[in-house]
């Protein structure tokens, strides 16, 4: 109701003021100063980088703090941060990081390597609650310390060799460990602040970082104000005195505050998919960039009648993602058959049941279910926002299969737990790569990964997963992995339908935002062309 | 009793404040459950809460571990209540004067008019009139922002919206009662007496008029402050109302019982106070 509300709201808007001549969504007056503005999405729920969790955590965590390495925001590889160099031993598995001499933390003091010995201790401490502490769990007895099983934090696998020397155990090689290295819950964090401010060290005036950026507001629900930091490093790099980041939550707001010239950037998923069909084409500041994450149907592997392959194959072969994506969606997002997203370099593409509706009949009658006969009836269990993915699954499985299902739209934290508690048939989800390897997918259809949650338990599977971890040649390890990924898609406790993309909306006269399949950038390069306008004349495109 | 309801029919709905698309090893999750005493029986976390009740500290936010539910009332609280109060004000004004000149012109094209307006003002929600202010006086005319909090200019619209209900409901209400009241023999004896037209309307008229609009006012006042979610959403307003709505979606259960327990104290003021007025407006109020 209020999205059609609105959607005429816009097409009126543009009757009235004639934006059709315009190239681009609403004003294109910079801001006045040296100021970057953008619209975070919902209240981040902790500044503090090792406790900090999803996507606005991160954004902010980014401009604040700085790990051992940092993403490079045009190729987004791992590049220097904290760390000037590593070294890695033969076999992999011991990292030595050599920290910059210049590293400072905002009070002046240096960024030490005890800093990191202390942040990551703290994180595996089982007190501290940390709900990222997994992402440790490559190093040295993280996991037996974490649970609780191990006492003795010296017994860990970080090590300071000296105050610029720092040490890393890990239990296997992990070729992606760089990146992790990067990763917020990897952030030193103020020791002397932290105990003497508690819960509140993050609070203004309390908080000390070592990022690009230094925290000078936070209104909760409202905005986080940060300022270049005189001591951070590498600061002849960072190109705005200020950020702005709102915390608007309702994203058609956000695109009205866009519009208006109060925002410089609206990063996904702050532009409503609804506005997207109307945009698209239509304004040279909207961007749409694929991402590395995957919306899919979980299958219960266990629950009859999808404890049958046949059935589970014929179900994912019967669906017609290009429709979806292209016909109802039109967000930019990819329509793939794959697990683990296009975008993984090095990556080959496993085979995979493609959308085939004649094999997919032939395969439920092969099951027991001629032409749908004797079918029991299923249900999707979605939360609301999913809804017309389902409905087109719905139609696309009675005109195939000739079967019935049924939507079951669950409010989001009662989906959750029963999507945890493998409570379902058939439900909607999604993932989203958390570093630029393949296995950030692959994993998850492990027996023992707690986002399985589709009963899914093959010991080749499991056998094939293990083979890479211990495999050192980079490209021989995809190809296991690649093998992995095929066996599990013949074997269907998924059926993977789209890559998610990001759509954003990015002001004319902002320089150093790059096209990424990431959501967390870092800022560093961000600056305002003032002189934009000129340059578009002189290239003969005038608003 | 509040208190006491609320604790219990929150933990009834499926989930927890920590749960997440991603999943958290059983061993994070009660680490963390531990960290905020989630893992002891109900009644003991019951009893602890209400002995913290006591010493009115209403808990850290899970949701927001560096706030405490306290600090979040205290910051959401007052931007809510100018909200409201701006809002408040804006439908006294409007609706006092839309209807004493409805009533004045009572049966004219002036009267019909209003009373259009009025049935248009009621019947169209909040979530309507907002983005429709947005559209004219943001986008089109540009001169309100379209969100936020801080300046004056910030506050025009987001007033208007919250306030135009009220406002209509009040016109509707002043009209009727004032029709009625002119026809009294009071009014006529008074206008006998030559007191001037303008005193004769405001001042005598509008007394006689109040009460139904006072006695609408009372559960209104605190429906406006606290009914301004959907307003504080659309005009990203870092209000106490979205606080209200938010915290049980995510299951924060301090932060909803928090809320839920300073509403309603602030609804028994509200209506406490309302029959006070009523007793200095209409003496002839007797209290038992």
């Amino acid at each position: 109701m209020r999205d059609g509300i609105i959607l005429a709201l816009v097409s009126l808007l543009c009757a009235a003021t004639g934006c059709r001549r315009s190239e681009y969504f609403g004003s294109t007056g910079p801001p006045v100063g040296s100021v970057f503005r953008f619209n975070l999405g919902p209240e981040p729920e902790y500044l503090d980088p090792s406790l900090s969790t999803g996507l606005y955590d991160a954004r902010i965590a980014v401009l604040l703090f700085e790990g051992l390495t940092a993403k490079d925001p045009q190729t987004l590889l791992p590049r220097p941060g904290i760390a000037e160099r590593w070294d890695i031993s033969p076999d992999g598995r011991v990292y030595t990081f050599h920290l910059r001499e210049d590293a400072l933390w905002s009070d002046g003091h240096p960024v030490t390597a005890q800093d990191f010995v202390y942040a990551w201790t703290r994180v595996l401490t089982p007190a501290t609650g940390a709900r990222y502490a997994g992402y440790l769990y490559p190093i040295v007895n993280a996991e037996q310390f974490n649970q609780g099983k191990l006492k003795d934090a010296s017994q860990l696998g970080v090590h300071a060799l000296d105050e610029r020397t720092l040490e890393v155990r890990l239990n296997d090689a992990v070729p992606y460990f760089l990146f992790l290295a990067g990763f917020q819950t990897y952030y030193p964090v103020p020791r002397e602040a932290i105990e003497r401010h508690g819960e509140h060290w993050t609070d203004p005036g309390n908080i000390v970082s070592n990022g690009p950026f230094r925290l000078v507001e936070h209104r909760i629900h409202d905005r986080i104000v940060v300022e270049r930091s005189p001591t951070y490093w590498n600061r002849q790099e960072v190109r705005t005195e200020r950020i702005i980041a709102y915390a608007v939550d309702d994203f058609r707001t956000a695109t009205n505050m866009y519009k208006a010239g109060m925002l410089d950037w609206l990063p996904y998923p702050s532009v409503p998919s609804e506005f997207l069909p109307y945009m698209r084409g239509r304004y040279k500041d909207l961007f749409t960039y694929p991402q590395i994450a995957l919306m899919y149907y979980g299958l219960n592997t266990t629950r009859p009648p999808l404890d049958n392959v046949l059935v589970r194959r014929a179900l994912s072969m019967a669906i017609d993602r290009r429709a979806i994506t292209d016909g109802l969606l039109r967000g930019g997002e990819i329509p793939t058959d794959h697990f683990v997203p296009a975008g993984f370099p090095g990556y080959p593409p496993p085979l995979a049941p493609a959308y085939d509706p004649q094999q997919a009949a032939k395969l439920l009658a092969e099951a027991g279910y001629p032409n749908g006969q004797g079918f029991p009836a299923l249900e999707i269990m979605i939360p609301p926002d999913r809804r017309p993915v389902a409905e087109a699954a719905q139609q696309m499985w009675a005109k195939n299969l000739n079967i019935q299902v049924t939507i079951q739209s669950e409010e989001f934290s009662s989906w959750l737990k029963r999507w945890d508690r493998v409570d379902y048939i058939i439900a909607g989800t999604r993932w989203i790569g958390d570093y630029l390897d393949p296995s950030t997918f692959t994993d998850l259809m492990e027996s023992t990964n707690g986002n399985n949650n589709t009963n899914y338990n093959s010991p080749a599977y499991d056998h094939l997963q293990a083979q890479a971890r211990l495999e050192l040649d980079p490209a021989q390890r995809l190809q296991i992995l690649m093998q992995g990924e095929t066996l599990m898609l013949r074997d269907a406790p998924v059926i993977p339908l789209y890559m998610l993309a990001a759509n954003e909306l990015v002001k004319p006269y902002v320089r150093g935002i790059f096209p990424a399949t990431w959501d967390v950038l870092p800022l560093n390069h961000v600056w305002i062309d003032r002189e934009w306008k000129q340059s578009q004349t002189e290239t003969g495109s005038e608003e | 009793m509040v208190a006491t309801t609320t604790f219990f029919i929150m933990r009834l709905a499926p989930g927890g404040p920590f749960m997440s698309e991603r999943a958290i090893p059983p061993e994070i999750m009660a680490n963390l459950q531990a960290k905020y005493g989630l893992d002891q029986p109900l009644v003991v976390q019951y009893g602890r809460y209400l002995k913290n009740l006591l010493f009115l500290d209403l808990g850290p936010s899970y949701k927001y571990p560096d706030r405490t539910v306290n600090q979040i009332i205290a910051e959401g609280f007052p931007v809510s209540l100018q909200l409201g109060l701006a809002a408040l004000l804006f439908a006294l004004i409007f609706g006092l004067t839309a209807g004493v000149i409805a009533a004045v012109k009572h049966g004219t094209p002036v009267d019909h008019l209003a009373m259009a307006f009025v049935s248009i003002g009621i019947s169209l929600p909040t979530f309507v009139i907002g983005p429709l202010l947005v559209f004219l006086f943001s986008l089109t005319l540009y001169w309100f922002p379209p969100a936020l909090w801080g300046s004056p200019a910030q506050l025009v619209l987001p007033a208007i919206t919250l306030g135009l209900p009220y406002a209509v409901y009040i016109a509707r209400l002043t009209r009727t009662e004032m029709v009625e009241v002119l026809e009294q023999d009071y009014i006529r004896t008074a206008r006998a007496k030559g007191v001037s037209e303008f005193r004769l309307l405001w001042k005598h008229a509008l007394n006689g008029s109040m009460l139904p609009v006072v006695s609408f006012l009372g559960p209104g006042v605190a429906d406006i402050v606290t009914g301004s979610i959907v307003v504080e959403k659309i005009f990203a307003i870092p209000g106490l109302g979205r606080f209200f709505v938010e915290s049980a979606f995510s299951r924060d259960y301090t932060t909803v019982l928090g809320t839920v327990l300073f509403y309603a104290v602030l609804l028994i003021l509200a209506n406490l106070a309302v029959d006070i007025v009523y007793k200095y407006l209409d003496p002839r109020i007797e209290y038992q």
